[in-house]
C-alpha cells in the first residue's frame, strides 16, 4: 500500500492519480445522493405553493386514517408481502443448499433458475397476464374449483388479484439469491463436512449443526437488509395490475406517484407530498435499521464480499 | 444413471426428501422454460388466436410478426429500431462508465492511504442499511435542472462509485498483492501506468462480471426508463406504451414477438457467460 506521509516529498503524479480516481465518484455522490436526499427532506416540509408548512404531513395523517384511501391498503399489502418474503426466506436458502449438495440435475437448475432474473420483467408479466386471462385454462380451472358461474378475471378482481400477485412472487422468487448463497455455500471447507460424515452425522444434523452455524453471518446480513427494506416489499404490482383492485403497495405507490408527476411535469412542488410520505417511511425504517443493526453488528464484520 | 446412483447412496428418508425436492425443482424449472417457449410461439400466432386460446399452437407459423415488429411497434413517432438503439446505448454506456469510475475509486481507496481513504467503505456499508424512500421526486428535479431528462447525456449520472460494487472491487484489490506494483515501480512506472497496465488487467474477470450484471439490469430496467426516458424511449418504454395503447387496438401478436426479441439478447448473453456471472461475484461469510 502506498502511503501519503508528511515526512515524504509529495509525488505530484500520485496526487493527480488519487484525485483523478476519487473526484468523479465524490462529486456524483454529493449531487445525486447527498443533495438529492437533502432536497427531498426540504420538499417534505414544503406545500404545493412552495411555502414552508406541515401540510403534507397533515394530508398523510388524513389519508392514513381514511379506510377508503389507497395508503392504508398499501400499508396492509406491504406488510403481508413482507411477511411472505420473510417466511419464504429459509426455503430460498434451501434451494441453494440442495444445488450445493449436487441434487440430480443441479447444473441444469443452476442455469434455469436464473431465468426470472434474466428475463425482462415487464415483458414477462405481460405474457403472464395473458396466460391468466379469462380465455386461458388457469382462470377456467379456478372457475371449476370454486364452482363459479363466470370465469374469474384473476388480475381484474379484488378477490383474486392480491393472491395472484403473491403466488407470482413466490413462483418467480423461488430460486432466491443463487449468487449470494451459491458463493456462501461454496466457501464451506469440504474437510469439515467430510469429517462430520466420518463421525456419522445424518443430513439433518449436517444442515442444522454444521452448515447453518457456519453461514449464520450471511443469514444475519440478509435478514438485516430485508428488515431495513421492509417498506420496499412488493410483488409485480405495477406490471400486473398498476396497483388497482386493492393490490397497491407502498413502494409501488411511491413509484406510480413519481411516474405520474414526472410524466406531467409542470410544477416542481408536485413531488412534495411523495417526499413527505417517503420521509415518514424512512424515519420508521431507520429506527428499525438501527435497532436491528445493534443486535447484528458483530455479524456484519464477518461478511465477505 | 448418475441420478439413480445419487439416490442409492442416500438413506431412505434422505432419498425420499431429495426425490421430493427434485420433482419440485423440475416443475419450477419447466414452468420457467415454458414461459420462454410460449412467448416464442405466440410471436408466430395471429392476434385472434392469442386472444381466443392463449395456450394453443399457431395454425400457420407466421414469421412475418417478427419482421412487422420493426414497422408496427411505434410509439410517439419513434420506431422499434430507434428504441433498440436507445436500449443498447443506455444499457452498455451506463454500466461501462459506472464500472470504470467505481473500480478506480475502489482501487485508490484500497491501495493508497490518504485522509478519508477508509470512509467510502464505511459510508457504503451504512448506505446499504439506511433505507430512504420517496427521493425519486428530488432526483427528478436534479435531472431536470441538469438537462438530463430525455437526454443521451444522462449517462454522466452513472459516473459514481458509492455503490455495492465498490465493496466487491475493494475485496478484490485488498487480496491482490502490492508486489506487482512494486516491481513496476522498480521499472520506472508511475501510478497511472501501474493502475492501467498492471492492476486493472488483473481485475478483468470481476470487471466483466460486474459489467454483465449491470448490463442485464440496465437492459431489463423499465422503472427509471419510464420516468427519465419517456421521449427517448428504450424498448421498455416502447413496450409499455404499446401495451397501454392496446386498450383501444389489441395487437398481441406484435407485442409478444417484441417481447421475445427483448428476451433473446439477455438469454444469449446469460447462456454464454453464465459461469462468469455466477462464480466471479459472490458475497457471504463463514463463522471462523
Amino acid at each position: 500500500m502506498e502511503v501519503f506521509r508528511k515526512d515524504k516529498p509529495t509525488n505530484k503524479i500520485r496526487v493527480l492519480f488519487v484525485v483523478a480516481c476519487i473526484a468523479l465518484p465524490i462529486i456524483n455522490w454529493l449531487i445525486f445522493y447527498i443533495f438529492a436526499n437533502l432536497q427531498s427532506f426540504g420538499m417534505a416540509f414544503t406545500n404545493r405553493h412552495g411555502e414552508l408548512s406541515l401540510d403534507n404531513f397533515v394530508r398523510f395523517a388524513g389519508e392514513f386514517s381514511d379506510p377508503d384511501s389507497t395508503l392504508p391498503v398499501a400499508f396492509k399489502n406491504t406488510f403481508i408481502t413482507f411477511g411472505i418474503i420473510f417466511v419464504s426466506f429459509p426455503f430460498k436458502v434451501l434451494v441453494s443448499y440442495f444445488i450445493y449438495k449436487k441434487i440430480p440435475g443441479y447444473k441444469f437448475y443452476k442455469i434455469v433458475f436464473f431465468v426470472p432474473m434474466v428475463l425482462f420483467s415487464l415483458a414477462l408479466d405481460m405474457v403472464i397476464a395473458r396466460l391468466l386471462s379469462v380465455d386461458g385454462f388457469i382462470a377456467q380451472s379456478v372457475q371449476e374449483w370454486l364452482h363459479l358461474d363466470t370465469t374469474p378475471e384473476l388480475l381484474g378482481d379484488s378477490r383474486y388479484a392480491n393472491i395472484v400477485i403473491w403466488l407470482h412472487m413466490i413462483w418467480l422468487g423461488f430460486p432466491g439469491d443463487l449468487i449470494i448463497w451459491g458463493g456462501t455455500f461454496a466457501r464451506i471447507p469440504e474437510e469439515v463436512l467430510e469429517s462430520a460424515r466420518v463421525d456419522g452425522v445424518n443430513w439433518w444434523q449436517e444442515f442444522t449443526r454444521i452448515i447453518v452455524p457456519l453461514v449464520w453471518p450471511t443469514v444475519t446480513l440478509q435478514m438485516v437488509l430485508m428488515l431495513c427494506g421492509i417498506f420496499s416489499a412488493s410483488g409485480a404490482v405495477f406490471t400486473l395490475t398498476r396497483g388497482e383492485y386493492g393490490t397497491m403497495t407502498l413502494s409501488n405507490w411511491i413509484f406510480m406517484q413519481t411516474l405520474y408527476i414526472s410524466n406531467n411535469y409542470s410544477n416542481s412542488n408536485a413531488f412534495n407530498y411523495v417526499s413527505a410520505v417517503g420521509l415518514i417511511l424512512s424515519a420508521v425504517a431507520i429506527i428499525i435499521s438501527l435497532t436491528v443493526r445493534r443486535f447484528a453488528d458483530k455479524h456484519f464484520s464477518e461478511v465477505e464480499y | 444413471m448418475k441420478g439413480l446412483k445419487f439416490f442409492k447412496r442416500k438413506s431412505p428418508v434422505e432419498a425420499a426428501l431429495y426425490l421430493f425436492v427434485s420433482i419440485i425443482f423440475m416443475l419450477v424449472a419447466l414452468s420457467y422454460l415454458y414461459i420462454i417457449v410460449w412467448t416464442f410461439i405466440a410471436g408466430f400466432r395471429t392476434n385472434q388466436e392469442i386472444v381466443v386460446d392463449p395456450f394453443g399452437l399457431p395454425k400457420v407459423w407466421n414469421w412475418r410478426n417478427y419482421i412487422d415488429v420493426f414497422k408496427e411497434l411505434e410509439v410517439n413517432g419513434v420506431g422499434f429500431g430507434q428504441m433498440l438503439f436507445n436500449s443498447v446505448y443506455f444499457s452498455v454506456v451506463n454500466p461501462l462508465l459506472g464500472e470504470f469510475t467505481t473500480i478506480a475509486f475502489a482501487y485508490c481507496c484500497t491501495k493508497y492511504k490518504f485522509p478519508g481513504s477508509k470512509w467510502p467503505y464505511v459510508i457504503i456499508l451504512f448506505m446499504m442499511t439506511l433505507p430512504l424512500y420517496g427521493t425519486g421526486g428530488a432526483s427528478y428535479r436534479i435531472y431536470h435542472a441538469l438537462g438530463l431528462v430525455d437526454s443521451y447525456w444522462q449517462v454522466i449520472a452513472s459516473l459514481g462509485g458509492f455503490n455495492v460494487k465498490f465493496l466487491y472491487y475493494h475485496s478484490f484489490f485488498k487480496n491482490l498483492s502490492w508486489s506487482y506494483a512494486e516491481a513496476a515501480i522498480m521499472d520506472g512506472a508511475n501510478d497511472f501506468q501501474i493502475y492501467l497496465k498492471v492492476m486493472l488487467p488483473q481485475a478483468k474477470p470481476i470487471f466483466w462480471a460486474m459489467f454483465l450484471t449491470d448490463w442485464l439490469s440496465g437492459w431489463n430496467d423499465y422503472q427509471s426508463a419510464l420516468i427519465y426516458l419517456r421521449k427517448l424511449p428504450t424498448l421498455a418504454v416502447g413496450i409499455y406504451e404499446f401495451y397501454t395503447q392496446m386498450l383501444y387496438h389489441a395487437r398481441f401478436d406484435i407485442l409478444f414477438a417484441a417481447c421475445f426479441i427483448i428476451f433473446v439478447p439477455a438469454l444469449m448473453l446469460f447462456a454464454v457467460f453464465n459461469k462468469t456471472l455466477t462464480t466471479s461475484v459472490s458475497v457471504g461469510g463463514l463463522k471462523g
